[in-house]
């Protein structure tokens, strides 16, 4: 069964869906007048089941903190999370342990991820040691058929990180995550940290992992041709707030968002043909989460904003399939 | 033409002495750099990219070494200095701008202050008309409200124009050449595309040369006027940037573009290069590429391959020894492959 | 080689090129990066010529301690009384004291006691201040107050002071010193696993474990506290001479060990009455304190530079 058939079998089954999520961090200031970094607000999006659904912003546009917060690694500050139909905001632990093992997570850097005083072998069972698989041999067993899996050769079972390069740490991390069979990963810009020949290779690994076993990603990433190849629907995300959220195409193809456009125009290609010299960018520097502006949070930014843009933040409107956060959305 | 090389290294052998043996860091690199133009450096991490910018500015510090070749800024060999002959020529002819620029600026100096101490060290100037210096040429590269930023301190700046600040810092003196090594890399996309819009018109605007390394290919194409594509401590293949991305002739380069996402196409899976960059202390006896090429064959793996003219724009062959042929700007057309299906060429090193 | 990659890719190719192969070549990817413990001791003994010689002197003094019996010259406790307050001679190389005991053989069976008294109470007060530390740091909020609050204290008394209200209230002995000294020297092994234990926790590894739903504290006892090990092991080193001095102390303060033990700290105190006759009664032991107190601590500077990757991630 190819990729595409089982989207449409699957069509359109929500697997995880967030409503009005915020989340807040304290960022200090005096007890009368506390800071609070608003890394997410209002946030309302849904995962379909098996689909690539990417992520995308710059540093501080609260895409890592959401993906945590979906799987509870951090708690929310208000709003819900369904998973599969089921609220899971204020769950208690011991009932949440069970829905634990299907929603894991890769990270960004192969270094920090992986324990250094524990073995390949210590790593990739930990989670089937934490949810009884008890017996040495058979966890053992287990382990290796992972490590083939993720392309790792069975005879480094015992050896530690620091000896593997990059992006085979980063294999390490991935055998980790679907050791439990999980469901939903998210995926915290797991290639950034490689280099461009091995996070091609990372890329195609987890493709095919997803084709294998009908893993759904979440996918976290700055970088816009990575998300290209990889996701099927993609939502941009700018100081903590949606801009804009659709089929990876028609995104692409054509943006709704002014940010989205910006962002296409100011990556840098490998084709010196397209150069962007000549091509508008977008000036100014990403205003601070802790005071975001009021209105549209890119008004700062934005050459097209007009007033109404400063004081109020713009709804939702949908387009087609496409929904985007804007009051005067491109054409 | 009066166009000349503003830096000359040749055949630069910097070599690492850890315990485990001599790392052979950078073997052999050839770069040579005409006035006002942006010469990439591209390779993966741990290819000897960084080390050959330190080996340039002379930071290379213990266990790593220069240990053969030359380098020559405006005919004059700076391979040998004292460290006091260095430190004039540092930030004054040759300045150089790093990834993070937190971690170059002092966290306890306003921004302001800390440029006009590299001016006043190697230029005979006043107080005051330092400072007004500074702030022009905070101007200059961009950042808003000068006079006020001036007195910043590091911490209160965004990434991004910490890296202005830095780059102003390196351009303060005109500087015949620029060193930039991964000056965009901890940026954001929006920055980072200003920022390279910043270096060019600097480049264009005062004539200083620009080296700029880099692992992101997208990040060359954009600006640069050359590349050096380097793979375990040898430059690969060499060409103008056009030329390169058009007709990319080592098999390394070629995997390299390939196994970049496009934006403008769909693809199921993406061309991988297999395998892992070898541990420079236990390198393949013949190229250093063979063990993960697809084209090798038996004596890829015996012999070690020259870098070949392949004849670039002006169709013939440049040898290493042939300075006096206006080199400047026959090697901005130049297009070496160190690959030995490309043996018809002469050879550019030894 | 070339074979090797040739099979590898033919593995590849079996499975549709859907795996990408696995890469015997990788292990030696990267630089410099496999350090065994041979590595870091060669890197020692390299770069910090004191370090090699001071692990020597303590290797010595162990074997020397454990084999007293058998390497000093006389019964560390036989008396003779007509020969007294010697000078140093051929027979009795560090002459002998006031009861006509020989001074290097007291010496000798010193050390046993320095060496139990650094290392049993370091020990036992780390034990404490490393599970403290790391409940403080893990737990945070009132558990950590309440733990650093009483650190606070005990650091701010001073520690010799307290061992001494201790000593003074349970009598002296050996047994009391080890219970003083391990309930006054627990507060500075808390702070440095706390402030371990809060940068450890915000790493990715550990997030990755509660992702995964380990438990609290399997997550502290197998992600958290082996990575403050080295920092530990050179703390141990660095802990062991302050609790040979202050054992030296008590005893010198007539609080710690009594006669007729042989502890250094006595030593000193018994020949100072003879400091001007018979200076070597005093010197003999104090110059043994201080070899001991620098070659831990030299080691203990070694042992960091090698060891401490906090420190070296720069």
């Amino acid at each position: 069964m190819s990729s595409r058939d089982r989207e449409e079998n699957m069509e359109r089954k929500i697997l995880l869906e967030a409503r009005q999520l915020v989340k807040e961090f304290p960022a200090g200031g005096t007890r009368k007048n506390p800071q609070v970094v608003h890394a997410v607000t209002d946030v309302n999006l849904e995962i379909y089941e098996g689909e690539t659904l990417a992520l995308v912003g710059e540093s501080g546009c609260g895409k890592s903190t959401l993906g945590r917060v979906l799987i509870r690694l951090l708690e929310p500050t208000s709003g819900g999370i369904l998973y599969q139909g089921r609220e899971i905001v204020g769950m208690k632990e011991a009932e949440f342990a069970g829905l634990r093992r299907e929603l894991q997570i890769i990270f960004q850097d192969p270094y920090a991820s992986l324990n250094p005083r524990m073995s390949v072998g210590e790593i990739i069972g930990e989670p089937l040691l934490t949810y009884g698989m008890k017996d040495r041999k058979e966890r053992e067993l287990r382990v290796r058929e992972l490590m083939q899996e993720v392309g790792i050769a069975q005879e480094f079972y015992n050896r530690y990180p620091h000896q593997f390069s990059g992006g085979q740490r980063q294999r390490i991390g991935i055998a980790r995550a679907i050791a439990l069979n999980p469901r939903l990963i998210i995926c915290d810009e797991p290639v950034s940290a490689l280099d461009v020949s091995i996070q091609s290779q990372v890329l195609n690994l987890l493709k095919d992992l997803q084709e294998r076993y009908g893993l759904t990603y979440l996918f976290i990433s700055h970088d816009l041709s990575v998300v290209k190849f990889i996701a099927d629907r993609v939502c941009v995300m700018f100081l903590g707030n949606m801009c804009e959220i659709g089929d990876t195409e028609e995104l692409y193809g054509h943006p709704l968002h002014p940010y989205t456009r910006f962002l296409l125009n100011a990556i840098p290609k490998a084709d010196p043909r397209l150069r962007s010299q000549e091509k508008e960018l977008l000036s100014g520097e990403i205003p601070s989460p802790v005071n975001p502006p009021p209105g549209c949070r890119f008004h700062t930014r934005c050459p097209y904003a007009k007033d109404i843009c400063r004081q109020k933040a713009p709804e939702c409107r949908k387009v087609g399939e496409r929904r985007v956060f804007c009051h005067f959305p491109l054409e | 033409m009066s166009e000349a090389i503003v830096l000359d290294i040749r055949n630069l052998r910097s070599h690492f002495f850890t315990a485990k043996g001599e790392v052979p860091a950078v073997e052999g690199v050839s770069i040579q750099v005409p006035p006002g133009k942006i010469i990439g450096i591209v390779g993966e991490s741990g290819c000897g990219k960084s080390m050959t910018a330190m080996s340039v500015m002379g930071l290379l510090r213990y266990p790593g070494r220069v240990v053969g070749g030359s380098i020559t800024l405006e005919g004059r060999d700076i391979t040998h200095l004292t460290k006091r002959e260095l430190s004039q020529i540092r930030g004054n002819e040759i300045s150089m701008i790093f990834q993070e620029p937190m971690t170059s600026l002092n966290p306890v100096y306003p921004v302001g202050r800390q440029v006009r101490e590299a001016i006043l060290l190697h230029q005979k100037m006043g107080k005051d008309e330092a400072k007004e210096r500074v702030v022009d040429i905070f101007r200059a590269v961009g950042i808003p409200e000068p006079e006020k930023r001036y007195y910043s301190y590091p911490h209160q700046l965004s990434g991004g124009l910490r890296q202005r600040v830095m780059i102003g810092m390196a351009m303060v003196c005109r500087p015949k050449v620029m060193i930039a090594d991964e000056p965009t890399t901890a940026l954001d996309v929006t920055i980072e595309a200003q920022i390279l819009r910043l270096m060019k018109k600097l480049c264009e605007e005062q004539g200083t040369s620009i080296i700029l390394i880099t692992h992101n290919m997208g990040v060359v194409a954009e600006i640069c006027d050359y590349v050096y594509v380097m793979y375990a401590g040898k430059v690969m293949e060499q060409a103008e940037t056009f030329a390169l991305f058009e007709r990319p002739g080592h098999p390394y380069t070629q995997g390299l573009l390939k196994s970049i996402p496009k934006l403008d196409e769909k693809a199921d899976r993406l061309y991988t290069i297999e395998g892992v960059v070898p541990n420079l202390l236990h390198l393949p006896k013949g190229c250093s590429f063979c063990t993960r090429c697809g084209q090798a064959n038996e004596r890829c793996f015996a012999e070690k391959p020259y870098l070949y003219e392949t004849g670039g724009d002006s169709g013939e062959a440049i040898s290493g020894d042939s300075k006096n042929q206006r080199p400047g700007s026959q090697e901005l057309t130049s297009h070496g492959i160190r690959c030995f299906q490309y043996e018809g060429g002469g050879k550019l090193d030894e | 080689m070339k074979d090797e990659r040739q099979e590898g890719r033919a593995d590849g190719m079996e499975e549709g090129g859907k795996i990408p192969k696995p890469d015997t070549m990788a292990m030696d990817a990267q630089l410099g990066e496999a350090d065994t413990w041979a590595d870091k001791l060669r890197t020692l003994v390299r770069q910090n010529k004191m370090a090699a010689v001071s692990a020597v002197v303590i290797v010595l003094m162990i074997l020397v301690a454990v084999f007293a019996p058998w390497v000093a010259p006389y019964d560390h406790l036989a008396q003779s009384l007509t020969e007294r307050l010697q000078d140093p001679s051929a027979a009795h190389w560090l002459g002998t004291d006031e009861l006509g005991r020989d001074v290097f053989s007291r010496i000798i069976f010193g050390a046993r006691i320095s060496l139990t008294i650094g290392l049993v109470p370091t020990l036992i007060s780390m034990a404490i201040g490393t599970v403290l530390g790391l409940c403080a740091g893990f737990y945070g909020g009132k558990t950590d107050f309440i733990i650093m609050r009483l650190a606070d204290v005990m650091l701010a008394f001073p520690s010799l002071l307290l061992a001494m209200v201790v000593m003074y209230t349970m009598g002296g002995g050996l047994i009391n010193i080890f219970i003083a000294l391990s309930l006054v020297n627990w507060a500075g092994t808390a702070r440095i696993v706390r402030s371990h234990t809060l940068s450890l926790k915000e790493k990715e590894f550990v997030e990755a474990a509660r992702s995964i739903g380990v438990k609290k504290w399997t997550i502290m006892f197998r992600h958290i506290l082996p990575n403050c090990l080295p920092s530990l092991i050179v703390l141990f080193t660095l802990n062991i001479p302050s609790a040979i001095l202050s054992e030296a102390s008590l005893s010198f303060l007539g609080i710690g060990a009594q006669p007729p033990s042989a502890s250094w700290g006595l030593m000193v105190v018994r020949g100072k009455k003879y400091l001007f006759s018979e200076p070597w009664l005093s010197i003999a032991p104090s110059v043994a304190i201080m070899i001991v107190v620098l070659a831990f601590n030299f080691l203990g500077d070694g042992l960091r530079d090698v060891l401490d990757p906090y420190l070296k991630e720069q």
